[in-house]
């Protein structure tokens, strides 16, 4: 028997075979008896199957299943969905994407800004390094407020002060015939006292006590002298030179920016 | 609209709804436990079977597509826990023959009726890949394609072994006298 035949009668079971298939397929039981008794028998077979009722399962299957499974799992889900979800739920809407990618973005650009570039909203006060920097190869950027000559018997110099944002410093170029002691009396409220950097260093001593700074030098002097100012850019600073316990220079070089 | 109710039913499930799944349960047992019946043979085990569907289908729920039929869904996860019941089965029997003897116990008998139990008697003669497409084909009218889908096999591999199925069964059914 041919296997193709056998595929037209399972097809023509299925509902499947094509009108030409079928009409090979009678002609081919209109000959062949064994043919026709296969299409019989398997016809009977598919209407034995029909006929079989469902099963009914027991009562208890039901709740058996149901007793069985771990509803926890999901469970959770409830109370974000009752609560949570009403009141954070309109945050998620689609209308809100759009600023919150913006805000996103906003806040990874501070945070570069702040990586990469120095903060523009930090007030920090310069290292005292990056000062010394720029004093020590006598750039510009700082600003001069004052500048004066001594030229007195026995004592030569010159003063300069300076500022470079928020510290200000008096540069002391002096040269005496005997030894002399520098004092520079400041306000406490207006700038406090940062550092001293001797330039001809091991010819002069600094002592510091409150409001003065005294630096106690053989015959020359070469320092500066750096304060921290207060926002208010007033700042009293006086400057004296003794000599053998008499005030022999005064000057009050405080000025207003 | 079945379909539809379906797929509500599971989203209410993945928010923690229990009695969305109970629904389910309701729907589905029966068409469920009657496979896994035709499958296994013996009440008991179908039970254990439609049990072990539900729960799997409870667990793997967020997995759905709901671009597919929910029922769909169900039906392939009883049909894959229906054959790797009897791959088990197969192992312990090696092990212990007298473990499954193919007495029925006193509910399996009240389910059963002359011609039912002819029958499936017949069915448990063939081997399971042949059991489970007489199954889908001839209790669950399901079209060669919906059968290669759910078994996961060509549609070709579905034709060969339906023909051969209905084949086997046929000289089945004569030995026993029912046709």
């Amino acid at each position: 028997m041919k296997d193709h035949l056998i595929e037209l009668i399972h097809k023509e079971m299925d509902g499947i075979i094509t009108p030409s298939e079928k009409q090979e397929l009678e002609a081919e039981l209109n000959k062949d008896p064994d043919l026709r008794r296969l299409q019989q028998e398997l016809k009977q077979t598919s209407e034995i199957l029909r006929q079989v009722p469902p099963l009914e399962p027991s009562p208890t299957l039901k709740k058996k299943i149901i007793n069985a499974i771990d509803f926890s799992r999901y469970a959770s889900r409830i109370e974000r969905t009752d609560w949570l979800s009403r009141l954070t739920g309109w945050l998620w809407a689609p209308k809100f994407r759009l600023a919150y990618a913006t805000a996103a973005g906003m806040v990874m650009g501070i945070v570069l800004s702040l990586l990469l570039l120095q903060s523009p909203f930090s007030n920090e006060p310069i290292p005292l390094s990056e000062l010394y920097g720029t004093i020590g190869i006598n750039d510009k950027n700082y600003e001069t407020l004052n500048e004066f000559t001594i030229n007195l018997e026995g004592i030569d110099g010159l003063v300069k002060l300076n500022s470079y944002r928020d510290m200000v410093w008096a540069e002391l170029k002096l040269a005496t015939d005997q030894p002399s002691e520098i004092h520079f009396n400041y306000n406490e409220h207006k700038l406090s006292f940062k550092a001293w950097r001797p330039i001809d260093e091991g010819r002069t001593i600094l002592e510091t006590e409150k409001n003065l700074v005294k630096i106690r030098s053989e015959k020359q002097c070469h320092c500066l002298v750096l304060f921290r100012k207060s926002k208010n850019n007033f700042y009293p600073l006086t400057l004296h030179i003794m000599q053998s316990g008499k005030t022999v220079f005064t000057r009050n070089f405080s000025k207003e920016e | 609209m079945k379909e539809m109710d379906d797929r509500q039913q599971v989203q209410e499930c993945l928010k923690g709804s229990k009695n969305a799944f109970e629904q389910l349960v309701e729907k589905y047992h029966k068409v469920i436990f009657n496979l896994a019946y035709r499958m296994a043979g013996q009440s008991d085990d179908a039970e254990d079977i439609t049990q072990t569907v539900f729960i799997k289908t409870y667990d793997k729920l967020e997995s759905y597509d709901p671009t597919y039929q929910f029922y769909s869904w169900l039906y392939r996860i009883a049909v894959n826990e229906s054959l790797n019941f009897l791959k088990a089965r197969r192992k312990y029997k090696n092990l212990d023959p007298d473990m499954f003897t193919g007495e029925k116990n006193p509910e399996e008998c009240c389910l059963d009726n002359e011609l039912g139990s002819r029958i499936q008697a017949a069915i448990m003669e063939l081997e399971p890949r042949y059991r489970i497409l007489i199954l889908l084909n001839h209790f669950r009218s399901c079209s060669y394609n919906e059968i290669a889908q759910t078994l996961d096999i060509p549609e070709k591999t579905v034709k060969s072994r339906l023909y051969t199925a209905r084949q086997l069964l046929k000289d089945i059914f004569i030995k026993k006298g029912t046709i």
